[in-house]
């Protein structure tokens, strides 16, 4: 989800909520807002009955613990108590379940607020059917807009991994292009570090999405993601040389090149996406990629050989650039039986 | 994460939040929820930045509660009120998302979009309230913050060594994998698998705390440093494995495999010894013995190298087949490198 989508689900809920509040003229209203605008940020996963239990669970959770917030309010002495024991229970449960860190830390925040306002019995009635109603909202406003897949869609999570891949190449061959990568390389490698933190979640989910297909059907997925498995790690094998040439002016020669075999590595990874997405066969072809690598080849025994101190590592290099070549093939098999 | 780092981490934010409550009793002075919550929110800090992220977020949510209140006060018309907390909300929830889609209820908009929102949102009962929520905001501050910095407070050195042993432990047990891989026994490519799977896991931040936080501005200059040299050579460590994983995946000639299976074995084996050495002295604080010559199996793994192969580049880039095991010698000597380097940067 982009972050646009994101902020058009917050607005919808938020406005739904205000409208509804208004509507029925409770005094409790606020808490309508709060509680729909809260569990709306909860989404924990991409499949939609996970998610929408996860959101009706931490909503529940909410309302019991405004109530008992509430309770406890009355009794001064206890209070304090209440609240250490419940903040105790919520952080130490994000710490061991981090994805569910959001539903325990808003759980905790309603229950602080709702103590430092407690309410009689009636009112209290109110703003639990409000919190209720915020519940409802937010489950709405995300069955409606963009809501998670029903079942696991494998073919998204492999396009997410072949955008997320094509930018992790682009970044690392960016470096070879960058001259102050050397100053510069705790900036550099974080961004890295990011890069592959996302292909990282979506191997683990198509890995889980992939444990719960059936036997005959996970066949062709099974040998995708060992192919796509590969391709990862030969674009990490590819980035190595950034710390194994250590003069970055070493790079100048072959630039232009580099910049060429990143652009068809990046149509390469296009082309996948496409085939995914398209019903008809699409035309795979790696031409281009290869006459790319003759050229990084050629510069290689023309320049390299002879400027660089290592030219073992551009020899390494240009044949993991062939095994690039040869995984993109398998990929593209893989595909098509899919 | 372990039993003692989980209590050492919710301890301090059940007590602050305890403290605020009893404080509130006595001195809030407008709705008596403003101090627990403003205590619990400085605490969300990260390591090694109690005080500079504290501090931070405590004049976001003062400025939260300040916009909010002044709004409210000026604005009487509830319709207009609902309008634009619905707008101010929405954008600062979109810079927060626009900034880290997975950390972004850490971030400071997010913080300022949520006090906004619940500042707006409450009725205003009398002019000074602007002033008594600040007050209370301060006071709420001030406990979270000395909470944070006093009751077992986080040392970023002892943290950033327990993040780092277990992932030092998987690349170990990795490497054993990748070395059956190369030789085809029984199950390796599913074990190699699944040993890249868990190096995976303890790479990534959400999933096993890895120490991304040395990359955060604001951490002490003379730990940040250290601490990122040393980051950086550890996840160069998992790159070479999978590096190595890739070229492990090749089918070599078994007898040429069997020519280089001794130095082979023998560096590999005190590879491994130097990754546990590494994880022990980071979880214990302490040299351990077993590591004494880094350098000795790479000369010898390296010269029977080049009595099975041919020497030239030129005879070298004739057979795809020596080409991988250059590649694969060479990973091992860019492990054996990257290891001195972690071994160096402990010092």
């Amino acid at each position: 989800m982009t972050a646009v989508q994101y902020s058009i689900r917050i607005l919808i809920a938020i406005c739904g909520a205000f409208f509804l509040a208004q509507y029925l003229q409770w005094s409790q209203g606020y808490w309508l807002v709060l509680s729909a605008v809260l569990l709306m940020q909860i989404r924990i996963d991409n499949f939609f009955w996970k998610n929408s239990w996860v959101l009706l669970l931490s909503g529940i959770l909410m309302a019991v613990n405004v109530c008992l917030a509430n309770g406890f309010a009355s009794i001064h002495y206890l209070l304090p108590f209440y609240l250490f024991l419940t903040t105790l229970v919520t952080v130490c449960f994000s710490l061991i379940k981090t994805e569910y860190f959001l539903s325990a830390f808003f759980v905790n925040l309603v229950g602080i607020i709702a103590a430092g306002m407690p309410v009689s019995g009636a009112v209290l009635w109110a703003r639990v059917e409000c919190v209720f109603f915020g519940i409802l909202l937010a489950l709405l406003v995300g069955c409606l807009c963009w809501p998670p897949r029903l079942y696991p869609d494998l073919k998204q999570q492999l396009r997410n991994c072949f955008s997320n891949l094509d930018e992790l190449q682009k970044k690392l061959f960016f470096i070879y292009l960058k001259r102050d990568y050397a100053e510069q390389h705790f900036f550099y490698e974080r961004d890295l570090h990011q890069q592959r933190e996302l292909i990282f979640f979506d191997m683990k989910k198509m890995n889980e999405a992939l444990e719960k297909l059936a036997p005959a059907q996970a066949n062709n997925w099974r040998d995708c993601f060992d192919h796509l498995n590969h391709l990862f790690d030969i674009i990490i094998a590819l980035g190595n040389l950034r710390y194994r040439i250590q003069d970055q002016a070493t790079f100048e020669v072959c630039e232009k090149e580099l910049a060429l075999v990143s652009i068809y590595i990046s149509k390469g990874l296009d082309n996948l996406t496409k085939q995914l997405k398209s019903k008809k066969a699409v035309e795979f072809n790696l031409d281009g990629f290869v006459l790319a690598i003759r050229a990084v080849e050629e510069i290689y025994r023309s320049t390299l050989q002879v400027v660089s101190k290592d030219p073992l590592v551009f020899l390494l290099f240009i044949q993991n650039l062939y095994a690039v070549q040869e995984e993109l093939n398998s990929l593209a098999n893989d595909v098509e039986k899919l | 994460m372990n039993k003692i780092a989980i209590i050492k981490r919710v301890v301090p934010r059940a007590l602050a939040i305890f403290v605020a409550v009893v404080i509130s009793f006595y001195f809030a002075l407008s709705e008596k929820f403003w101090l627990p919550l403003a205590a619990m929110l400085v605490m969300q800090t990260g390591v090694g930045l109690a005080l500079r992220q504290g501090m931070e977020r405590f004049f976001t949510i003062a400025l939260g509660v300040a916009l909010g209140t002044v709004l409210v006060v000026v604005i009487k018309q509830p319709v207009l009120i609902a309008v634009l907390t619905a707008i101010l909300f929405t954008l600062f929830c979109y810079f927060a998302v626009k900034e880290s889609l997975h950390y972004f209820v850490l971030s400071m908009p997010f913080l300022f979009a949520l006090i906004l929102l619940i500042t707006m949102l409450l009725p205003i009962s009398h002019p000074t309230i602007l002033y008594e929520r600040l007050y209370d905001v301060t006071i709420g501050a001030v406990v979270g913050l000395v909470t944070n910095l006093v009751v077992f407070p986080v040392r970023a050195d002892a943290e950033f060594r327990n993040n780092v042993a277990p992932v030092l432990d998987a690349y170990r047990l990795y490497l054993i994998s990748i070395m059956d891989l190369l030789y085809k026994k029984n199950g390796a490519f599913e074990k190699a698998l699944a040993s890249k799977n868990r190096v995976e896991q303890t790479l990534q931040a959400q999933s096993a705390f890895f120490p991304v936080w040395v990359y955060q501005s604001g951490l002490s200059i003379a730990l940040r440093q250290g601490h990122r040299h040393f980051l950086v050579m550890v996840e160069r460590v998992g790159q070479i494995l999978f590096s190595m994983h890739h070229v492990a995946r090749y089918s070599f000639d078994p007898v040429l495999l069997k020519d280089l299976q001794a130095p082979l074995e023998g560096f590999v084996s005190q590879s491994e010894k130097i990754l546990q050495a590494l994880a022990t002295v980071l979880s214990l604080n302490k040299l351990t013995e077993g590591v004494s010559d880094l350098t000795e199996e790479l000369a010898q793994l390296e010269q029977r190298f080049k009595a099975v192969v041919p020497l030239s580049l030129e005879l070298l880039d004739m057979s795809k087949e020596y080409v991988y095991l250059a590649a694969f010698i060479h990973d091992l000597k860019d492990l054996r490198l990257t290891q001195i380097k972690l071994a160096q940067a402990l010092r």
